[in-house]
């Protein structure tokens, strides 16, 4: 047994000499910085000087109490369920649509990736255009189109700056998610859908029974990188609202960036990221262990 | 297992790099937008050994390349490195600068930031300065100001931090802010409205705006949201503060005094009769010029230093105009600003006489006289007239100075970077918007204020 473990042992040495310079990146340039973070979570600083206020766990108590912090966190969490939801289906039934050599499929193929390929301000600017009370194009063809009365200041409402946001959030993130998905599609043996032909599958039949089962990896994979940059979506909320109206728009790197670069207080924003990361790490360790109770089921 | 560890890995990192964000070894990353070169050059002497290096951060767009230039040319031995960000972006980029240990060697600043800079020993006391000549040589530095401006802000620092920085000089102040209405001419003469000289004019003329369809009234961007309380503060809290010489200090005045909550109430009826535009909040300097370019927005409160876009892209058959506010209580109108901008010496620069230079020829007549991009901005030194051609839309920002300022810590909402913030980003907006109550605010102001003045002792 013990012998087996370092002939293993052994032929694992150039794995981890391979991923030796990456591990050593992630531990200069993020580990360090956050363990920094964590320290400075634990003072009262303005982000320059030495550290000498020491507060212990005063700033998580602070974040924790903020109902501003709730809101940024549920706030997060809605752009990424919605996000999650609409950007994986509605990039699979395009993808699932040039998939099926429609007409103009190269052309639609490139224009439909294009949100993608605008940088993320870029796409802030031109919505809080289209949303703009005055002059944005939205409420004029509202008014139109005789709906005039639906016209309203998207990004200065509170009640619909966040859905205004994760609108022009999910524009720009369908195209990466159809892009993958056709990719992956486009790898699917043919053979498996003339069979299902010669059986007499329904369309819905083939979806639901060969060419879902079959994406299942690509689902998970492209679920992983939304959750990763839903909760980076900082340049989009920035670009439209600066989290406003009265932090009504707030996500929590909004909120840490506000309370670091414009409140000065860094042991908060410090706190506050490292609640986040909490929750974050408890979340995955959750999906690990569901994921593993499924599989024991399904077994 | 090695799966679940390697998984555990990845979101660690995940989770990590979020957390990451917000140390200052990666503060930089989050840095605001800038649209000027940066580097991390410290201020050096080249390898010839003459030329300095000097990093000057300006968020005033009329303080720009040009103006470097012109320094540079006169002084072949200094060598500029300029750096650019927004006002509303200057807390973040500061922060960013500060927390990276490369504080520029001269930079713009405000009140709600120079207190902090003071109080942190960042930077330079500029007294025994004064004394030296000015830029042209013809008299002292400090005599060239006109004083109410440099007595505005030695005051404000004394009752501000105290005995311990009184007398002292911190910052010059770059030019005489201040603040009138800008209004469309045109507007008014189709619906027969004149310039006000009352409140009651005021709400009229804004209520007839509103009602053919027009945004009444905004300030310049979503960073000056405070100025109509700052203003209405000016006029309610005058007597008890000026006359009285009751102060939030000694706890005399608080948030909740009825003066204060009288501004902030003015405010809200402003705001509930629909006198602003409904992205008030959170449009940007941009966007504000843009509506009032385009007719849908009659008048703006604006700073001579934002005149320039709207007066070159003005359609021509659109007639511009100013008037000073009328005070709401009746009392003579005091603008805000004054020396609202201050150019401040950074307290580690290497290379404090040719920093004090580039200062001195920031707030020198010289660069008034060569500057193009100064034709809107009125001096505050002695012995210089305005350009008289500037002189019809400048009437009402000569007038408004006639009357003095108002101090610019006054009601302290903007004592401080965290309060100011706070005030304007979460509870001003929540409370106009019905979110919060008068009470609520008025609390958290005074919260917040007390932990700053504990912060202080």
């Amino acid at each position: 047994m013990k012998k087996k473990y370092w002939k293993e042992l052994r032929e694992s040495i150039p794995a981890y000499l391979l991923i030796l310079p990456t591990i050593a990146v992630f531990v200069i340039f993020l580990y360090t910085p956050f363990f920094n973070a964590f320290r400075i979570s634990l003072y009262k600083y303005k982000g320059y000087g030495e550290l000498t206020n020491f507060v212990g766990l005063q700033n998580f108590l602070q974040v924790l109490k903020d109902a501003k912090f709730g809101k940024a966190f549920v706030n997060t969490f809605q752009l990424m369920g919605f996000d999650l939801v609409i950007s994986l289906t509605v990039g699979f039934l395009l993808a699932y649509a040039l998939f099926h050599h429609i007409r103009w499929k190269n052309f639609l193929n490139g224009a439909l990736f294009i949100p993608y390929l605008i940088s993320i301000v870029v796409v802030g600017c031109i919505w809080r255009i289209i949303y703009d009370p005055s002059i944005g194009p939205l409420n004029q063809l509202l008014e139109m189109v005789g709906l005039g009365s639906w016209a309203k200041a998207w990004l200065s409402d509170a009640s619909t700056v966040v859905p205004a946001i994760i609108v022009t959030w999910i524009w720009t993130t369908i195209p990466f998610s159809m892009l993958i998905m056709y990719a992956n599609l486009m790898t699917l043996p043919g053979d498996y859908l003339e069979a299902a032909d010669i059986d007499g599958a329904t369309a819905i039949q083939k979806v639901r029974y060969i060419v879902l089962p079959y994406m299942k990896p690509t689902f998970i994979t492209l679920a992983m990188l939304r959750i990763t940059q839903d909760l980076r979506a900082f340049d989009i909320v920035w670009s439209m609202s600066q989290g406003g109206p009265g932090g009504a728009s707030e996500v929590i790197t909004s909120y840490v960036y506000r309370a670091a670069f414009q409140k000065q207080s860094f042991g908060i924003a410090s706190a506050a990221s490292v609640v986040m990361m909490a929750f974050m790490v408890g979340l995955t360790v959750l999906f690990q262990v569901g994921t593993k109770i499924y599989t024991k089921r399904r077994a | 297992m090695k799966k679940k560890i390697l998984a555990l890995f990845m979101a660690m990192t995940m989770a990590a790099g979020l957390a990451a964000c917000s140390s200052p070894t990666s503060a930089p990353s989050q840095d605001a937008p800038e649209t000027n070169t940066e580097s991390n050059s410290q201020s050096q002497e080249t390898d010839a050994g003459e030329k300095v290096m000097l990093r000057m951060l300006s968020t005033q767009p009329n303080v720009g390349e040009e103006i470097m230039d012109n320094f540079m040319a006169e002084n072949p031995n200094i060598e500029i490195e300029f750096i650019y960000c927004t006002s509303a972006d200057y807390s973040a980029k500061f922060a960013a600068l500060a927390s990276a240990g490369e504080i520029p060697d001269v930079f713009w600043t405000q009140s709600a930031y120079y207190m902090d800079q003071i109080t942190d020993e960042m930077l330079m006391d500029l007294t025994d300065y004064m004394d030296t000549d000015c830029y042209e040589g013809d008299m002292p530095w400090g005599e060239t100001y006109e004083p109410i401006l440099l007595s505005n802000m030695t005051n404000l620092v004394t009752q501000t931090l105290g005995e311990k920085y009184s007398d002292k000089i911190y910052g010059v102040p770059f030019s005489m802010t201040t603040v009138a209405v800008l209004y469309n001419k045109t507007i008014y003469e189709e619906l027969g409205l004149k310039a006000p000289e009352t409140w009651e004019e005021f709400q009229a003329n804004c209520q007839t705006l509103v009602d053919n369809g027009y945004a009444a009234i905004n300030h310049q961007n979503n960073n000056c949201v405070d100025w109509f309380p700052r203003l209405f503060w000016d006029q309610y809290c005058r007597d008890e503060i000026d006359t009285q010489g009751l102060t939030f200090e000694d706890g005399t005045m608080t948030f909740s005094s009825k003066s204060v909550q009288q501004g902030l109430i003015a405010m809200k009826e402003m705001w509930d009769a629909g006198y602003f535009p409904e992205n008030s909040m959170t449009a940007d300097l941009q966007g504000v010029q843009q509506a009032f370019i385009q007719g849908v927005l009659a008048q703006v409160m604006i700073t001579p230093t934002n005149l320039e876009y709207i007066m070159d892209h003005a359609p021509e058959d659109m007639e511009l105009a100013t008037y000073v506010l009328p005070g709401i209580a009746g009392l003579p109108t005091r603008s805000l600003g004054g020396a609202s901008n201050i150019f401040a010496i950074s307290a580690t620069t290497e290379h404090p006489e040719e920093a004090v230079l580039l200062t001195k020829y920031l707030t020198s007549r010289k660069n008034y006289q060569t500057a193009s991009s100064l034709r809107y901005t009125a001096s505050g030194l002695v012995n210089m007239e305005f350009d008289d051609t500037m002189e019809d839309i400048m009437t009402a920002y000569n007038q408004a100075s006639s009357n003095g300022f108002c101090p610019d810590i006054y009601v302290p909402t903007n004592v401080s970077a965290e309060i100011n913030t706070t005030f304007m980003t979460d509870l001003l907006p929540n409370y106009l918007s019905g979110q919060y109550d008068l009470d609520y605010v008025c609390s958290q102001l005074q919260a917040l204020y007390d932990e700053y003045l504990a912060g202080l002792n």
